[in-house]
């Protein structure tokens, strides 16, 4: 069971990078990757708000979506409608017992609420490949946990390389044409290559 | 059209809809924050860089700090007396006086100072200096790849053509973040003076004098001309370095005139060319203004 | 009828979603391996885009300031699963390929960026405008980045089954421009190209401004 959930958890950190290898949560990747502290910052917040709506998500749409029979197709209003009241409850909770973390984070919540990653990450840890519809196998609440926390990880590993990188990037002789925003691009579809290589990681 | 089935998605959909309803309602009662109006209009009136020039990690804290009394009126060093004063009227009570710094940068080498190695790495002073303790061959003089300008977050700092940064007197609130940044900004390159400091000594090497003519044309060779023509008694020669004393100098600019290198200069002022031609004074001197700084042109010597 | 023609060119070089203001791109670089996804990914989105815009902007004046976004997203959600249900039945190998993107397109930054900074705040004519304006945009890009990368990558491209250019047999193309990395890449080189074109644009439009100044003043 245990090699089971670290299996899960790299599969869904490294070998099937939700940035770098599916696309999902690109608006965030080049919008927060300018300066370390957004960076850290953005991927903690994540962290937080994507484990507590993927739990919140799984038991809705099991307890009561599927048990009516209209989780087919009522999913993505139910589980945005989760997502979206969840992270104001945590803004407000931080805001009174936390607020040296709510100034840290705080602007970085309410942006989390249309980020890809979390409705992602929330409907994939119901059912993998959930979006095929023909997968038999459906995720216990355990996997599922372990599922998001592993997409989290991978996201925030993503995107703290990445603005490691773009800062560099920021001092480096590039060609004037290609300044700012494309060599951004350029600089990511090489990261990607790299994560690329992570495919063949424990002979998978 | 299956009547129970829609029936089932509105139920569900409602009861969910419900539920996050009286989370958020209950939440918001349970949650909720006392915030003193106060605190936003200082945040207001201080000058938002969050430069931490005053010891908080940002303005928001600070403006928390001096409501709460932890911090004095006159914190914000960056404000100036400007913002002392609006937040001791908003806090009603009494403003204290802001003393004022500026930045000066004590290197006139730029164009005019040797380099060691062709360097084409990440254009960047703190890179450079990592590779074989920087391409400059002073070791206490300034890169000229623009850090400084680059961390300043009142746009002070610009570029000039001989590859220095210039500190615009106006904009400068001292708040030292170019001192920390510069790689040898702890060695004295990048020092904090008095707000009416305009005389700089444009040199910070401790070698021999005839050291530094090898690889400078702008060094300071320690003739002491300006300790004599000063008249009062502000600049010295020690250590083979002339140093000016701000207490004593009243900015008359006699040393100015009288220096033989053109080492000494007002703060603040960008000039057209360096004082001395590449060739000729010392032949061993190559300079050049380093590519790809903010707002220097790519010209070799 | 200026602004509206000013306001839908803008959508398409001036503030392209994509390459300039940069939202919407986690759909536009995962579909863009096949032309003819990226081609049904774009009707797809001017169609959500314009509907949603237009009843958005026809009930602003009843939507409360603090509940806003979750109005947006059941609005934009109700045409999403219009759009996620036919193409199931009518496309179904596109639907395949599309997968988890059409249900993002809820959360697709550009649909529901545009929906907040101009439906909320503009009529519905000049609505209609920024959503196809923005639409047409993003299809333009993710066509263009997806022609490229199909015919670079496999030496052919093909709609609906039909293939419309082949190279000749003896082409291999280079096997990463069909992987993400590829698109990352190429998509690099189109923003610095729409940055080449916009430079154009505002020099043109900055020589125009001073002529009519002029011409004003005379």
């Amino acid at each position: 069971m245990p090699m089971q959930f670290a299996l899960l958890f790299v599969g869904a950190a490294l070998i099937n990078n939700i940035l770098l290898t599916r696309f999902i949560a690109l608006c965030s990747f080049f919008g927060i990757s300018n300066s370390m502290e957004t960076a850290v910052g953005m991927s903690l917040a994540v962290l937080f708000v994507m484990t507590i709506a993927s739990s919140a998500t799984w038991v809705f749409y099991y307890w009561i979506l599927e048990p009516l029979g209209v989780g087919e197709f009522l999913y993505i209003p139910a589980f945005i409608l989760v997502i979206a009241g969840l992270v104001q409850f945590v803004e407000m909770y931080l805001r009174k017992y936390s607020p040296g973390l709510y100034h840290a984070m705080g602007i970085f919540l309410p942006l989390i609420t249309t980020n890809c990653a979390v409705l992602a990450a929330a409907t994939e840890a119901v059912k993998p490949g959930f979006f095929k519809m023909n997968m038999p196998y459906s995720f216990g609440f355990g996997e599922a946990i372990v599922y998001t926390l592993g997409v989290a990880a991978g996201y925030g590993f993503a995107l703290i390389a990445f603005t490691a990188l773009r800062e560099r990037l920021d001092i480096a002789p590039v060609p004037s044409w290609l300044e700012g925003t494309p060599m951004s691009f350029i600089t990511a579809g090489l990261l990607s290559l790299g994560y690329i290589g992570l495919g063949s990681l424990f002979g998978l | 059209m299956d009547p129970i089935l829609v029936a089932k998605a509105v139920g569900a959909l409602s009861a969910i809809g419900v539920m996050v309803a009286v989370m958020l309602a209950t939440a918001s009662r349970r949650f909720h924050v006392e915030v003193d109006p106060r605190v936003e209009s200082v945040l207001a009136a201080l000058p938002g860089a969050n430069c931490g020039a005053c010891g908080n990690p940002s303005c928001f804290v600070a403006a928390a700090a001096i409501v709460a009394g932890n911090a004095p009126v006159n914190a914000c060093t960056a404000g100036g007396q400007a913002v002392a004063d609006a937040v001791a009227a908003i806090l009603g009570t009494e403003s204290c006086a802001v003393a004022e710094a500026v930045s000066m940068r004590h290197c006139g080498g730029g164009r005019a100072a040797s380099r060691s190695f062709g360097y084409s790495g990440l254009m960047s002073c703190a890179a450079v200096a990592k590779v074989a303790g920087g391409d400059l061959t002073c070791p206490s003089g300034c890169f000229g790849y623009g850090d400084c300008a680059r961390v300043c977050p009142f746009g002070a700092i610009s570029m000039d053509s001989r590859g220095l940064p210039v500190v615009d007197l106006s904009l400068c609130t001292g708040c030292e973040l170019c001192v920390k940044e510069c790689p040898r900004g702890g060695a004295g390159l990048l020092h904090m003076g008095p707000g009416s400091g305009q005389i700089v000594v444009r040199c910070n090497s401790h070698d021999k004098p005839r050291a530094r003519k090898d690889y400078c044309s702008m060094c300071c060779i320690a003739c002491k001309k300006c300790e004599k023509a000063c008249p009062s008694d502000a600049i010295h020669v020690i250590d083979l370095l002339a140093v000016v004393d701000y207490e004593k100098c009243t900015g008359c600019g006699q040393c100015v005139a009288v220096c033989p290198q053109e080492c000494i200069d007002l703060s603040g002022r960008e000039r057209a060319q360096p004082a001395h031609s590449i060739d000729g004074r010392g032949s061993k001197v190559d300079g050049f203004v380093p590519t790809g700084t903010v707002s220097g042109d790519a010209e070799d010597a | 009828m200026k602004k509206w023609t000013e306001v839908f060119l803008d959508g398409i070089s001036l503030e392209n979603p994509l390459t300039v203001l940069l939202i919407g791109l986690c759909s536009a670089l995962a579909v863009s391996s096949k032309f003819e996804g990226s081609f049904f990914m774009g009707i797809a989105v001017i169609f959500v885009t314009l509907m949603s815009n237009v009843i958005i902007s026809a009930i602003r004046n009843f939507i409360p300031h603090e509940v806003r976004i979750p109005i947006f997203i059941v609005v934009i959600a109700s045409f999403v699963t219009i759009v996620d249900l036919t193409m199931k039945a009518f496309l179904p190998d596109v639907y395949g390929f599309l997968g988890v993107w059409i249900p993002l397109i809820v959360v697709n930054c550009m649909v529901l960026g545009r929906a907040e900074a101009f439906a909320y705040h503009n009529g519905v004519w000049l609505s209609i405008a920024d959503a196809l304006g923005m639409g047409v945009g993003y299809t333009v890009v993710i066509v263009l980045l997806a022609a490229t990368r199909e015919l670079i990558g496999s030496g052919k491209l093909e709609f609906l089954g039909a293939t419309l250019i082949a190279f000749p047999e003896w082409y291999r193309g280079p096997n990463i421009v069909l992987l993400f990395p590829g698109a990352f890449i190429l998509f690099g080189f189109i923003i610095a190209g729409t940055y080449a074109i916009n430079r154009r644009l505002r020099a043109r439009a900055a020589t125009a401004a001073v002529r009519t100044e002029r011409g004003a003043s005379l």
